[in-house]
């Protein structure tokens, strides 16, 4: 019994290795992931449709952001996810955006959104001891606060969403239901969107 | 490709090496021009210098824009924006002056994707309506959808988006996928991106017929009718016959391509041609 042999010219080689790199590149490229909730750069005072219409995605304000807080997704639509980096509001992005879909806001005043935190996830409510959330806030806003137990909560007054707790969040393997981000702590869009 | 020893001893053989090495010269020049361009983005982003991209690009003071960005997002918003259409103006100023140089020489479609001359061309007679009518109808989508949607899907903006995602520290996947798209629908219509398809390109090209700088001309005592020009140009323009300004990317192919030197390049020329009229 003797094997077929098979002719594999050069040409169908690179066309099968060709093949197969780029249906493995697609399975990659549209792999399930996870939804970001789009938190919007800090001064889209705007309404988020009227934001959409006049951004024109030419990325000067993902450019230019000095913490990396800023990325673009898939449309070009720039957006806030505390994974890179965090925002403390220094307007850069404002300044540059040629279109006036970022508008001058008062850093002081201005929330960008609202941290959450997943009880479930968080090592701190699972009794690890884990507070490096509470020690970047502290340097910041002050928002987030421990009980008698070392469990943190977010104060939804003081928080202005700057992402730096998502930012120092040990958690980052799982994708969990409302923790698009796989942290245990997450952004949240304000129901009254951003306000400034 | 080919390179056999071969010895170069009549007049002939030595125009066509050397035709070979400008031809060679102009496409390295335009790659790299347009490379070069798309790695100061990047390293704009990474050191957080104001510089811009395409779309929107800031020299010191003086702001450029993308005419149909402005349109299109003018026309979402339904707001005017009187700083944002002053940048388009200027914009729209630099490509009376200057042509179709952004897609010849900085459009990175040019190269990345845009392998010469398709199958199937259009009509040059209807061409004007035809760019005219992705032009509008990509601003007229944008008022629709209340979204600048070219601006999306834009291949300059794309690639854009991707070398500030490169500097910054982004995902690149978006800009692939995006590509991806694009050059497959520009292997399905069998036609080529930038000479049929693009809006931008469409909206350029309407515009720079009012351009008076950098043409080409072909000196008719020293034309013959061969049809290089015309193979090598990514309009497939016959710079003997019917000379249409407005769609020439000024990228030096046809000079270069030209056996009998015939093709003249003119710094300043106001006599505005389209494609109607030929001499």
């Amino acid at each position: 019994m003797s094997a077929k042999s098979i002719a594999l010219t050069r040409r169908d080689f690179l066309k099968l290795t060709g093949g197969f790199a780029a249906f493995g590149f697609a399975i990659f490229a549209f792999r399930p992931q996870p939804t970001f909730p789009s938190i919007l750069p800090p001064g889209a005072i705007l309404p988020a449709d009227l934001f959409r219409a006049q951004c024109q995605r030419c990325g000067k304000c993902v450019a230019i952001c000095p913490h990396h807080a800023l990325a673009q997704d898939a449309t070009g639509t720039p957006y806030i996810d505390g994974l890179s980096g965090w925002c403390d509001l220094c307007l850069d992005c404002v300044r540059v955006c040629p279109t006036g879909a970022l508008r001058a806001v008062d850093p002081k005043q201005f929330k960008l959104g609202l941290a959450e935190i997943d009880r479930d996830q968080c090592l701190a409510w699972r009794g690890n001891g884990c507070r490096l959330c509470y020690e970047k806030c502290e340097m910041l806003q002050k928002a987030i606060e421990l009980d008698a137990d070392v469990r943190v909560y977010v104060k939804s007054e003081t928080c202005n969403g700057c992402g730096a707790c998502v930012n120092v969040c040990p958690q980052a393997d799982r994708v969990t239901k409302h923790k698009s981000t796989g942290r245990a702590v997450a952004l949240k869009v304000l129901d009254n969107g951003n306000t400034g | 490709m080919e390179t056999p020893v071969e010895t170069i001893t009549t007049r002939a053989q030595r125009v066509v090496a050397s035709k070979r090495l400008t031809k060679k010269f102009w496409a390295r020049a335009r790659v790299i021009t347009s490379v070069t361009a798309l790695a100061l983005i990047a390293l704009t982003a990474a050191l957080k210098v104001e510089l811009g991209t395409f779309s929107s690009l800031a020299l010191g003071p003086i702001q450029f824009a993308c005419p149909l960005g402005v349109a299109q997002v003018i026309a979402a918003s339904q707001q005017f924006i009187p700083a944002f259409a002053l940048a388009g103006l200027i914009g729209l100023l630099s490509i009376i002056l200057l042509g179709r140089v952004f897609c010849g020489w900085l459009c990175p479609g040019r190269w990345m994707f845009n392998r010469g001359p398709w199958q199937e061309k259009m009509p040059f007679k209807h061409r004007g309506w035809i760019q005219g009518a992705l032009a509008g109808g990509v601003v007229g989508l944008a008022a629709v959808c209340h979204t600048p949607v070219f601006c999306i899907v834009c291949p300059a903006g794309i690639v854009c988006r991707g070398a500030i995602a490169a500097g910054a520290g982004g995902s690149l996947l978006p800009t692939l996928g995006w590509l991806g798209g694009i050059i497959s629908f520009e292997w399905l219509s069998r036609r080529s991106w930038c000479r049929d398809l693009c809006p931008l390109g469409g909206a350029i090209s309407l515009v720079s017929r009012l351009n008076p700088f950098l043409k080409f001309k072909a000196n008719p005592e020293k034309c013959r009718p061969c049809k290089a020009c015309e193979n090598v140009c990514p309009e497939g323009m016959n710079i003997g016959r019917a000379v249409d300004t407005s769609v020439c990317m000024k990228c030096f192919a046809c000079q270069a391509v030209c056996p009998r030197d015939a093709v003249e390049f003119q710094p300043v020329a106001f006599k505005i041609t389209t494609a109607k009229s030929s001499h």
